[in-house]
């Protein structure tokens, strides 16, 4: 049984780069500076900043119990602000710049683990009021117009390339992978995080401290949403307010393209990676074809229906 | 009163109503006698009628435990889809509403279709939606502007016999609900939410019903908008940002379990008026205690939005904590140890 459910997965995440694929292919054809070195190492590093964003996003997904992070770009917001501030283009700033980024996250993460634990407040609920309360947050810090830029190191990290195809943000993207896939698959905590995910109470019968585990991924997504943001600033080397409003349901879209699924208990970091690649291939897609702005929201949600008809579907009750 | 008391204790909508009657009871002491007046309560009916509708609706859908976050989106589609015809297509001011209401019964239509049939889960279903319907209001009437001919917004915000139109809104759709919920498929609703399966083996048509509550509720999200378009008299493709996530809150405010099966409108239109009164207190509270304070006074706006944020968070977290239901949540439980299931 477990064998025929590690091909399914292992299929998902094959669909899912296959769609990746001719996505490009699709682009390719329509334009042919879609392939061009470039254009493809820029939807890389904007795929690897969304899996930056998604990657505590799948740890929250797979803990279960409705589990979900709409606080992810509030708190990437509020990321990019203190990095850039904290920074100021110095860098001997960046260890203190770090520190901060990570504290803030962990914080946002912790009040975030309370409401849910302890007030029994439904996780897309709590985790939104939480990302309303952190944006005034930053707007009140900031009076609406941030300052500060990255220091030139990250800066350099956040917007060089390796080669043409490859930013260094790539070769962070492949550090993060590495990590997280450590964490989910090699450490005590990433199996409990599955137990509790598939069957919270029988976890928690056999010894597992399910509350904490499942505390822990959400202290763990606005730590990793915090440095999503540093490196927001890095690709883009200014900061403004909300950078990261964007990047909350897409966050979510990528781990379920991803094949980690929203009831909890199963998915890997490799498909939500797989998934930001879609998703950003699909936007920068739509700007080469010259579509508007309401252009681009009609098929983005078009494409995800059909994305999501294939792969989501539940199964039908029956006798 | 005791029997008052423990009739309310045991309906889930008992954390709404508190807070209601908290949040009134606060907002009368910051704002002084002016509470009572008419226009006061005309203003506060009129600008909340919304939201209020928004949360009636989001409660059909969340009853049957699914969940709709293209509410906000759905509003906006009539608001512009009305302003446009009206506008640039030049008809009848009643046709474009009609129109416009048609449209959002049919989002709640193509939401019904993802979620029963396609059985695609609720959350992404409408996550995509919100997507594409805010694609298509957008394209229909890209930039804010756009008139209301003034009878329509006048009447909207003026008393009749005795009671502000929106109120009599609000009244109406109610009292729609309310037949609905005594008819049969209203009891299915539950049913559904419940427990599906069991519904399903008792023979009830899961999916009929499930497409039931998104059209309905696509229906209740058109008057929503169409009420937030008598209040603002004009179009603007972000107009409803706020509203899908913020109608979440206020069922869970008014004590709904976003599992299905349970929940209560009386509780949910609660919830709304109390994230109304909210800003309404934070803003006599710093208009009349702050403004003293000169330090605060250039981020006023701000700090107003992080005490009323704050606010909503005390409110979720206490509503979540009195509720109880099958899920076994709530504080005495909890302290027996045990399994929890959350």
């Amino acid at each position: 049984m477990s064998k025929i459910n590690l091909n399914w997965r292992h299929n998902q995440i094959f669909m899912a780069g296959l769609i990746a694929v001719a996505l490009f292919i699709v682009g390719g054809l329509v334009n042919a500076s879609f392939l061009s070195p470039t254009n493809i190492g820029s939807i890389l590093s904007m795929a690897v900043l969304l899996g930056f964003a998604a990657a505590g996003q799948t740890l929250v997904v797979i803990a279960g119990g409705e589990g979900i992070d709409l606080s992810v770009g509030a708190v990437m917001s509020l990321g990019a602000v203190l990095a850039a501030q904290t920074m100021a283009g110095q860098n001997s700033n960046i260890v203190p710049a770090l520190l901060l980024v990570i504290l803030s996250g962990a914080t946002i993460g912790l009040f975030n683990a309370a409401g849910i634990l302890y007030a029994r407040v439904p996780p897309l609920v709590m985790t939104m009021a939480m990302a309303n309360v952190v944006t005034t947050i930053q707007l009140i810090y900031t009076h609406g117009s941030p300052v500060g830029m990255p220091a030139p190191i990250i800066a350099f990290i956040g917007s060089r390339r390796l080669f043409p195809f490859l930013p260094w943000l790539v070769v962070l993207g492949f550090i993060i992978l590495f990590l997280m896939q450590f964490i989910l698959r090699r450490t005590v905590y990433g199996q409990q995080l599955y137990a509790i995910g598939s069957n919270y109470n029988a976890a928690y019968l056999a010894g597992v401290r399910a509350g904490t585990v499942k505390g822990i991924a959400y202290i763990l997504s606005g730590i990793l949403s915090s440095l999503a943001g540093f490196w927001l600033i890095a690709y883009n080397n200014f900061v403004f307010v909300n950078m990261g409003a964007a990047y909350v349901l897409p966050s979510v879209a990528a781990v379920v393209i991803g094949g980690t699924s929203l009831a909890g208990g199963e998915g890997s970091y490799t498909g939500t990676l797989i998934g930001s690649v879609i998703l950003t291939a699909l936007a920068s897609l739509l700007v080469v074809l010259h579509t508007d702005e309401a252009g681009r929201q009609i098929i983005n949600g078009l494409v995800l229906i059909l994305l999501l008809a294939l792969y989501t579907r539940q199964p039908a009750i029956r006798q | 009163m005791m029997r008052l008391w423990r009739r309310l204790r045991s309906s889930p909508a008992a954390s709404g109503y508190l807070l209601l009657l908290l949040g009134i009871i606060v907002n009368i002491l910051v704002q002084g006698p002016d509470f009572f007046t008419s226009y006061n309560f005309n203003s506060l009916l009129a600008v909340n009628a919304p939201l209020v509708l928004a949360a009636i609706a989001q409660t059909v859908v969340v009853l049957t435990g699914g969940i709709d976050l293209s509410i906000g989106s759905n509003m906006t589609l009539v608001n512009t889809v009305a302003i446009a015809l009206a506008n640039q297509g030049h008809w009848p001011v009643g046709a474009s509403w009609a129109v416009a209401l048609v449209a959002a019964t049919l989002v709640g239509v193509g939401n019904g279709l993802m979620v029963a049939y396609l059985r695609i889960p609720p959350l992404l279903a409408t996550f995509a939606s919100m997507s594409v319907v805010g694609g298509i209001a957008l394209w229909v009437w890209p930039k804010p502007g756009g008139m209301v001919p003034p009878e329509i917004y006048t009447a909207y915000g003026a008393p009749f016999l005795g009671v502000p139109v929106a109120g009599w809104i609000i009244i109406a759709v109610a009292l729609l609900w309310l037949v609905v919920s005594r008819l049969r498929v209203g009891t299915y609703l539950r049913a559904v939410g419940g427990r599906e399966r069991s519904a399903y083996a008792s023979g009830i048509n899961t999916a009929a019903v499930k497409f039931f509550a998104y059209t309905f509720c696509g229906f209740i999200t058109g008057v929503a908008g169409l009420c937030l378009t008598a209040l603002t008299a004009s179009g603007d493709p972000k107009i409803g940002l706020l509203f899908g996530l913020n109608s979440i809150a206020a069922v869970i405010l008014g004590g709904s379990s976003l599992a299905g099966g349970w929940g209560s409108v009386g509780g949910s239109i609660a919830g709304a008026l109390f994230l109304g009164l909210i800003n309404n207190i934070v803003f006599f509270l710093f208009r009349n205690f702050v403004s003293q304070i000169q330090s605060l006074t250039s981020v006023a706006s701000f700090y107003q939005q992080l005490l009323a944020n704050l606010i909503v968070i005390f409110g979720l977290a206490s509503a979540a904590l009195t509720q109880r239901g099958e899920a076994g949540s709530g504080p005495g439980r909890r302290r027996r140890g045990g399994t929890q299931h959350v």
